[in-house]
């Protein structure tokens, strides 16, 4: 947070943004701690990385409603990711052809350890709604 | 609502997984024919393996919740 901070005021002592903007900025910048302390998160940087991969779905079936609830570790998405250097390079030329077939612009061979973190680091706004009959399937990361 | 609760070791999972050993032979071959490095495939295996911690799987029907807790 003092990296914030020193950030604002170095803003400020170049002349990028005025004392008011920089006052807020300085404002919003103390507020972020307490309420993460408050929430009782253990996270302690700006931006707490997603942990978890969440699968809920909902089916309103005959039989009654029926719950299930399916929380993956990050880690295992990783490692499954990695999972794709092991697919032969005509193999996965065949792959990339058949997603470019079917209109998904696609290449497996861009997949590295670097771009998978990066990947996974933006995964925690994703969130994937399907509201379809009597099934609700959500996806989204926590 | 009743719900049980089934917490599956890391150990109990690898344990129950072990008789695949008897596989390791035909992967080893099947990998060599491929071209895949066989002990890079079974290291990432494991560490597919490993990552299963922590994952949870609740299902819930009627009156009746399990949830499966591999720790």
């Amino acid at each position: 947070m003092n990296e914030n901070r020193r950030k604002i005021l170095e803003m400020l002592a170049t002349g990028k943004i005025t004392a008011e903007e920089a006052e807020r900025l300085l404002a919003a910048v103390e507020k972020a701690p307490e309420s993460s302390a408050g929430g009782g998160g253990t996270g302690s940087g700006p931006a707490r990385k997603p942990q978890f991969l969440r699968v809920l779905v909902e089916d309103e079936g005959r039989k009654g409603p029926t719950k299930v609830n399916v929380r993956v570790p990050m880690q295992l998405l990783r490692a499954g990711v990695r999972l794709a250097s092991l697919i032969p390079p005509e193999a996965r030329d065949r792959v990339n052809a058949q997603l470019h077939r079917e209109g998904v612009p696609f290449d497996l061979n861009q997949i590295t350890p670097d771009n998978l973190e990066e990947l996974v680091e933006h995964l925690d706004a994703f969130t994937l709604d399907i509201d379809e009959h009597n099934t609700k399937v959500r996806l989204f990361c926590e | 609502m009743r719900r049980y609760t089934v917490g599956v070791p890391f150990v109990l999972l690898v344990f129950l997984l072990s008789p695949l050993a008897i596989l390791a032979p035909v992967a080893f071959v099947a990998c060599m024919v491929v071209g895949v490095d066989p002990i890079e495939a079974f290291r990432l295996l494991w560490r597919v393996l490993t990552a299963l911690r922590g994952t949870d799987v609740e299902v819930s029907k009627r009156n009746r919740s399990v949830l499966v807790h591999i720790s």
